[in-house]
């Protein structure tokens, strides 16, 4: 009888331990952890930033001798930048070159078949290495009979100004290599003549000739400039700009408008350019710090 | 480089986009309206030409037509023939005279030298043209209509 008691028990004890069991589940709270999802198009605001130890970081020096520091732990590396020089904002001092040169485009272009212009010496000064006033003076002429046109274009050697300004994007760069972008103002007044003009209708089989003589104009004109400097030897170096231009004003002419403006060529034109040999004057007795890279 | 930028500067020309003369451009209209007409049968000769060319023969329809200006002469006169079968009378012929000054004018290196006529006085006779008008005074190289004659139809065309 002991012995089927005992059995029995034995039997009840796991179901009793599984009734149990759920009871407790049953009356224990659930936590509730809602998730509600971000907007479409949001980011999270914050960024967790990443903690680090202190005491793991070790002070050491890389290749270029820069101090670094070194978490022992994660391997990362950190600057520190308040052990950083500042870069400087001018390189080079305020009065640091004067530069004188010969643009000489215009008989270049000769060469090509061009029929018009001369050469202007012109002058700018470093400031900085960075801005550069800028004055030109030359002469222009003009001399052309188109193929197949009824005149003869010319132009008397007349003198030409330009004022302006150039910045140099690599203004803390070696001296020696520039890139510049510059804004001038040009102007010039002098005479034009058409000559030997031909007009025939061809109607009346009688064509008649004109010259207009000594018309008399004044212009100004805007250019924008974009241009390379290097140097060639010792102070002398090339420089080469691509130049836009556009009239600003000038004298209306009931005869009609010239087609050549000395300095700033013909107007059917809006782009030429300058191609310069230069010769550079230091100012700075102290010899300017010439930076490792351009 | 210096080659490839004197190709940049080269190619930036624009060309002549007008005459290259300075043409008097003129239009035939019905009397009384603003309607273009395309006559089939008349003729027009300027007055003193070499070998009395025609500057429009009969048996062309065209609404417009250029009179071209003598340019060594204060006046040039064209004569408008009918040449219809009912109407080819010399009688019946009508004349148009401009007197006008020559202004010498260069227009651009492409167009290049030409000459502009300011018209100071233009008559006409009416037979078969009803009125002659002038839309402005300056013949330049621009192509544009600045005569309009207006001739007397019975019917839309002559």
């Amino acid at each position: 009888m002991k012995r089927m008691i005992r059995n029995g028990a034995a039997r009840m004890l796991p179901i009793i331990a599984l009734m149990l069991a759920l009871a407790l589940d049953l009356s224990a709270q659930r936590r509730v952890t809602p998730v509600v999802p971000l907007e479409p198009g949001t980011a999270p605001k914050k960024e967790k930033k990443e903690d680090f130890d202190r005491s793991r970081l070790v002070e050491k020096s890389d290749a270029q001798g820069n101090i670094i520091l070194v978490d022992t732990v994660s391997g990362k590396e950190f600057v520190d930048s308040t052990l950083m020089k500042a870069p400087p904002k001018m390189e080079y001092p305020l009065l640091h070159e004067v530069i004188v040169g010969l643009n000489f485009w215009d008989g270049a272009m000769r060469v090509f078949g061009q029929k018009y212009g001369l050469a202007d010496v012109w002058g700018e000064v470093s400031l900085h290495n960075r801005y550069f006033p800028y004055f030109a003076f030359g002469m222009g002429n003009c001399n052309d009979t188109p193929a197949g046109k009824n005149y003869t274009f010319k132009t008397p050697a007349a003198p030409y100004f330009k004022i302006g300004a150039s910045y140099n994007f690599l203004y803390n760069s070696n001296p020696d290599y520039k890139l510049q972008m510059g804004l001038r103002y040009g102007f010039t007044t002098y005479k034009w003549n058409l000559e030997d003009v031909t007009v025939d209708e061809g109607y009346w089989g009688d064509p008649s000739h004109f010259s207009l003589m000594n018309q008399k104009h004044t212009a100004g004109y805007l250019e924008v400039t974009l241009g390379l400097k290097v140097q060639i030897i010792k102070q002398f170096s090339l420089g080469w700009h691509i130049v836009y231009h556009s009239i600003l004003h000038e004298t209306t002419n009931p005869n009609g408008q010239p087609m050549y403006i000395p300095g700033y060529g013909k107007r059917s034109s809006a782009i030429t350019g300058n191609f310069s040999l230069i010769y550079t004057i230091p100012l700075s007795k102290k010899p300017t710090p010439i930076p490792d890279t351009l | 480089m210096l080659a490839g930028l004197h190709l940049i500067v080269s190619c930036s020309a624009t060309g002549c986009t007008d005459n290259q003369n300075s043409l008097p451009l003129a239009g035939f209209y019905a009397m009384g309206s603003d309607t273009k007409i395309t006559p089939d049968s008349i003729a027009v000769e300027g007055i003193g030409a070499p070998d009395d060319s025609l500057l429009l023969s009969p048996g062309t329809r065209v609404s417009q037509l250029y009179l071209p200006f003598r340019s060594n002469r204060k006046s040039t006169s064209f004569c408008i023939q009918y040449r219809e079968q009912q109407l080819n009378y010399p009688e019946l012929y009508d004349t148009l005279t401009f007197d006008y000054d020559a202004i010498p004018f260069f227009a651009s290196e492409e167009c290049g030298a030409m000459y502009h006529y300011k018209v100071t006085r233009f008559t006409y006779t009416r037979h078969l043209i009803d009125s002659v008008a002038m839309t402005d005074s300056l013949i330049t190289n621009v192509d544009r209509e600045t005569i309009k004659i207006f001739f007397r139809t019975a019917s839309e065309e002559i």
